[in-house]
C-alpha cells in the first residue's frame, strides 16, 4: 500500500493539471475584497459570497460579480451559433501552470494535529486499519451492531477495542427507545457527529470528525451499508436467523468478501477513494444517488436498446420444442466502467439507482482480470435489490467483453435461478451483434471518444458536473483518480453543494434560478467553485485559478447550454421497456 | 481425423470445482486457463463460468471444450451448487494441503452430496470425482507442518477407497504452476473413446439436416430478430 500510495501521490495534481490552459498569475483580482489571510478556509459564505435577494445589489456592485439582471442576461440571449459566441473566450496558447501542486493537506480538509506529511496523514488517520493501535485516530467510524450488542462489522480497530462500545450504543439506543418512545438520530459533540440507523435486529452507528459531513449524509451512508447486508442475505433471512437465536452471529453467514466490500464502501462514501470508479460513486451519492452517464451518439444508443430488447424475444428450436430464452429475463444492462449505455426492464417495474450502484459495486468487487474471449468468465450470483424486492433474490450473469479497448460489460438479471445457460445464450446473442464489424467500429470509436466532454476544450473550466433533475443522471469531467486530488474534488463539491443557494430575480417566471458562489485561497493558488441550477438541471464547477465571475457564467452558460444540446448523446433516459 | 471433424466444435465437457471456501479454485482455474497466478485474488461470488478449448498433448485427436464451473466456496450460495454439477462429467473437490484438517471436512461433504445426485439420477453416468491437493507450495514451506505427509496420504487413501467414484488424488500449486496441466490431461486422456464418437455422429447427423449445432443457434437469433417489429 505505502508504495501505491507513494506513486500516486507523485503524480498528484488535483484540477490543476486538467486545465493547463490558463496560469493563474494572468488572471486578475476580481473583487475589491482581497484575502490577505491565506489561511486556506473556506472563504465563500453565505454572508459574504452568496447574497441573499435583498442585499445583493451593493456587494454585488463593489465585488465585481455579476448582478442579477447580468446573470439573467445571458440566459435570455438568443441560441445563436455558440461557436461564435465561443472564439474569443477560447485562448489558444497553453501555458504551465505556475504555482506549485497543492496537497490536499494545504486545502485544510482535516485538522492535522501532529502536522504529518500526506502519507502519514493517511495512514494515520484515513487508511482502514483494524489494529487497535490508531483506531482512535481515524476520522470516521462505521458499526454494524445487533439488538443484543454482538459486533457485526466495524471499519476499524480489532473486537477487543469496540466490544465496550457495542454496550455503550445498544444501551442509549433502548433508552431512547424504551423510555422516550422515539429513535435516536443524531448526537453532535464537539466536532464529532454520531448518527445511528436502527433497523432491528441490526443497528448501524456511524461516527465522524470530519468538518463537512452532515448528519443526513452519514444517514444515507448507514442506508447503503444496511442495503448492502440486504442485498446479499435479504431481509427474511436476517430476520429468521435472528427470531431464532436473539445472540445470533450475523458474521458466520458474512465471508471475507463481504467484508472487504463494506470496507471499500466506507472508503467510497467518506472519501470517493480508493478504486477506479469510487470519485463517481461519491458524487453520485452526493448528488441524492444520481447515475453517472457516458457520452454516446443517440443512434447507437437506439440500436443498443434493440439489441437489448431483441435478445429478450429470443427463442431455441430444439427437438421440436420451442423454448422462450428470455422468459425469465427481468433487466438487462450494457455499461462502460459502471456507467450505464443501454437499459433494458419490464415496463411496469424499474430498479432504483440506489440498487443499481450497489449492484454495480458488488460486480466490481469480484471482477478478476479480463483475458482473451476464449477464456473470459460468465459470472452467476443471486442478489437481492432491496428497493426492488427485499424478500426475494434475483440472479444475475455478469460477462465483460473488451472491444478494442473498451471493457464493456454484459449484467442480466433474471427471476429464475436455473436459468443460467438460458441467460448465457442471451448474452452470447449481444456480443454476436456488438461485435459485428459495422456495430463494432462505430461503438468502440464513440466509446473512445467519450472519455473527453468536448465542450471543455472551449471553456477554461478546470471540472465541472451537470445534473438533470427529472431523470436524476448526471455527466462529470473525467477525473484523476490519485488520492490527493479525489480527496480535494470531494470536499470541494461536497461544500459547494451544502452552500446555501441565493435565488435570482426572476419575474413572472416558475422556473427558479439559483446560484452560489464559493472560492478557496491555497497558498498562492486560488479555486473557484460555482453552482447554478434552476428547475431543469443542477450545474457544478471548478475553476482552478481566480477569474472574473462574468467571465466565469459566461463559460458556464456555455457548458449548460451545450449539455442541454446533447441531452439525448449524455442522457439515457429511462432506457427501453418490454411487455 | 476427418475434415467434418475439423469443423464441428469440439464436444463440451463440463467440470466443476468444489470445496471449502480459499482452498484456491479460483486459482487453479486461471493457471489452467490463463496461466496466471494472483495471492490477492478476491472471493468468488455465486459461481464463475469459464470455457477453454484443450488439446490433449498425447493425442491430438482428442480435443474437448473445457466447461469449468468455479463455485463459491460460502455456505449461502449452497442452494445454487445442484444446478453447478447437473450434467457434470467431473468434479474437482480441493483440498488446502496447508489447512487440512477442516478442508478435508468439507471435501467429504461434497463426496456425499454427489453421490445423493448421482443416486437420483440414475439414468446419467455418475459423475467422477478428483480429489485436488491445492496450495503444495505452502506445505514445503512449512517447517513445522501441523500434519504430516504421510498422514495426509493415508487419509486420502482411505477416502479413495470408500468411495469409488473418486479417481484419483492430485498435488497441485497454482502458485507455482505445477501439477494443473498434468491434472487437465489426466482427464482429457480418461474420457472414453465412446463420447467422442457420438458427439461428432450426432453433429454429424445434424449437419446433415440443418446445418449443425452453428446453425441451429443462428435460427434462433434469426427467429429473434425477425420476431421484432
Amino acid at each position: 500500500m505505502s508504495n501505491g500510495f507513494r506513486a500516486r501521490l507523485g503524480s498528484i495534481s488535483t484540477i490543476q493539471s486538467a486545465r493547463s490552459l490558463f496560469p493563474t498569475t494572468t488572471v486578475e483580482p476580481t473583487t475589491a475584497v482581497t484575502f490577505t489571510n491565506v489561511e486556506p478556509n473556506l472563504i465563500g459564505t453565505e454572508s459574504t459570497y452568496t447574497p441573499s435577494v435583498t442585499d445583493s445589489e451593493g456587494f454585488l456592485a463593489n465585488s465585481g460579480l455579476l448582478t442579477d439582471d447580468e446573470v439573467s442576461d445571458y440566459f435570455q440571449q438568443p441560441d445563436e451559433d455558440l461557436s461564435e459566441m465561443l472564439t474569443d473566450l477560447i485562448r489558444h496558447t497553453p501555458e504551465e501552470p505556475t504555482s506549485a501542486k497543492q496537497s490536499f493537506l494545504d486545502v485544510n480538509i482535516f485538522p492535522n494535529p501532529y502536522d504529518l506529511d500526506e502519507e502519514e496523514f493517511y495512514k494515520r488517520h484515513i487508511e482502514i486499519s483494524k489494529e487497535d493501535e490508531l483506531f482512535h485516530d481515524k476520522l470516521k467510524q462505521f458499526f454494524i451492531l445487533s439488538n443484543a450488542g454482538k459486533p457485526i462489522y466495524s471499519m476499524n480497530g480489532s473486537d477487543e477495542i469496540i466490544i465496550g462500545y457495542m454496550g455503550v450504543i445498544t444501551t442509549i439506543i433502548s433508552t431512547f427507545e424504551e423510555n422516550m418512545n422515539e429513535e435516536i438520530y443524531s448526537i453532535s459533540v464537539g466536532d464529532m457527529k454520531i448518527v445511528a440507523l436502527n433497523k432491528s435486529p441490526l443497528i448501524l452507528v456511524s461516527i465522524s470528525k470530519i468538518a463537512h459531513e452532515q448528519p443526513n449524509v452519514l444517514l444515507s451512508q448507514l442506508n447503503m451499508l444496511y442495503n448492502y447486508l440486504l442485498s446479499i442475505i435479504s431481509k427474511p433471512t436476517i430476520d429468521r436467523n435472528f427470531h431464532n437465536k436473539l445472540n445470533y452471529d450475523l458474521r458466520r453467514i458474512l465471508t471475507q468478501l463481504d467484508f472487504h466490500n463494506l470496507d471499500c464502501l466506507c472508503m467510497k462514501m467518506t472519501y470517493g477513494l480508493t478504486s477506479y470508479d469510487s470519485f463517481n460513486y461519491y458524487i453520485s451519492q452526493l448528488l441524492n444517488a444520481s447515475l453517472q452517464q457516458i457520452k454516446i451518439s443517440y443512434t447507437a444508443r437506439q440500436r443498443l436498446n434493440k439489441i437489448l430488447l431483441d435478445s429478450k424475444r429470443m427463442r431455441q428450436n430444439s427437438d421440436d420444442k420451442e423454448t422462450d430464452l428470455g422468459a425469465d429475463l427481468l433487466f438487462s444492462i450494457l455499461s462502460v466502467n459502471s456507467k450505464i449505455v443501454s437499459f433494458m426492464k419490464p415496463k411496469n417495474h424499474n430498479l432504483t439507482n440506489q440498487d443499481l450502484t450497489l449492484l454495480f459495486s458488488i460486480i466490481n468487487s469480484s471482477k478478476s482480470d479480463i483475458s482473451n474471449d476464449e477464456t473470459s468468465e460468465d459470472m452467476w450470483f443471486p442478489i437481492c435489490m432491496p428497493n426492488f424486492n427485499p424478500n426475494g433474490f434475483l440472479y444475475v450473469f455478469v460477462k465483460t467483453i473488451i472491444l478494442q479497448t473498451t471493457p464493456v460489460t454484459i449484467t442480466l438479471l433474471s427471476s429464475n435461478k436455473n436459468s443460467f445457460y438460458q441467460i448465457r445464450q442471451i448474452s452470447n446473442y449481444i456480443i454476436h451483434k456488438l461485435t459485428k464489424p459495422k456495430m463494432l467500429s462505430k461503438l468502440t470509436k464513440e466509446l473512445h471518444e467519450s472519455n473527453t466532454l468536448a465542450i471543455l476544450r472551449e471553456v477554461p473550466i478546470s471540472h465541472f458536473i451537470y445534473k438533470n433533475k427529472a431523470l436524476n443522471q448526471f455527466v462529470m469531467s473525467d477525473t484523476d483518480n490519485s488520492v490527493n486530488s479525489v480527496l480535494q474534488l470531494s470536499y470541494f463539491y461536497n461544500t459547494l453543494y451544502h452552500t446555501k443557494a441565493s435565488q435570482m430575480k426572476t419575474i413572472g417566471s416558475l422556473n427558479i434560478k439559483k446560484f452560489s458562489y464559493t472560492r478557496w485561497t491555497v497558498d498562492e493558488a486560488v479555486i473557484t467553485g460555482f453552482m447554478l441550477s434552476d428547475n431543469n438541471y443542477e450545474f457544478y464547477c471548478l475553476c482552478n485559478y481566480q477569474i472574473n465571475s462574468k467571465e466565469l457564467i459566461g463559460h458556464c452558460i456555455k457548458v449548460i447550454k451545450w449539455c442541454e444540446k446533447n441531452y439525448n448523446r449524455l442522457f439515457i433516459g429511462n432506457g427501453v421497456s418490454f411487455t | 481425423m476427418s475434415v467434418i471433424e475439423d469443423s464441428i466444435q469440439p464436444p463440451p465437457y463440463k467440470i466443476v470445482l468444489l470445496g471449502e471456501s480459499s482452498v484456491g479454485k479460483t486459482s487453479l482455474v486461471h493457471r489452467f486457463t490463463s496461466n496466471t497466478f494472483d495471492v490477492h485474488i478476491a472471493n468468488t461470488i455465486g459461481a464463475a463460468f469459464i470455457t477453454k478449448l484443450y488439446t490433449s498433448h498425447s493425442d491430438a485427436n482428442r480435443k474437448v471444450k473445457f466447461e469449468i464451473w468455479d463455485t463459491a466456496g460460502q455456505e449461502r450460495y449452497r442452494s445454487l451448487t445442484p444446478m453447478y454439477y447437473r450434467n457434470a462429467k467431473v468434479a474437482l473437490i480441493c483440498i488446502d494441503l496447508s489447512n487440512f484438517e477442516s478442508t478435508f471436512h468439507t471435501a467429504k461433504y461434497w463426496i456425499q452430496q454427489l453421490e445423493l445426485n448421482n443416486s437420483s439420477n440414475a439414468d446419467d453416468k455418475p459423475i467422477e470425482i478428483h480429489l485436488i491437493g491445492t496450495k503444495y507450495d505452502l506445505v514445503q514451506s512449512q517447517t513445522t507442518p501441523k500434519i504430516s505427509q504421510e498422514d495426509i496420504e493415508t487419509k486420502v487413501n482411505e477416502l479413495i477407497e470408500s468411495h469409488g467414484n473418486i479417481v484419483k488424488f492430485h498435488t497441485t500449486s497454482s502458485k507455482e504452476g505445477t501439477g494443473i496441466v498434468e491434472l487437465f490431461e489426466d482427464i482429457v486422456v480418461a474420457i472414453d473413446d465412446d463420447f467422442f464418437k457420438s458427439y461428432y455422429d450426432k453433429a454429424q447427423s445434424e449437419t446433415d439436416v440443418q446445418g449443425g449445432p452453428i446453425g441451429s443457434i443462428l435460427n434462433a437469433r434469426h427467429a429473434a430478430t425477425s420476431g421484432c417489429c
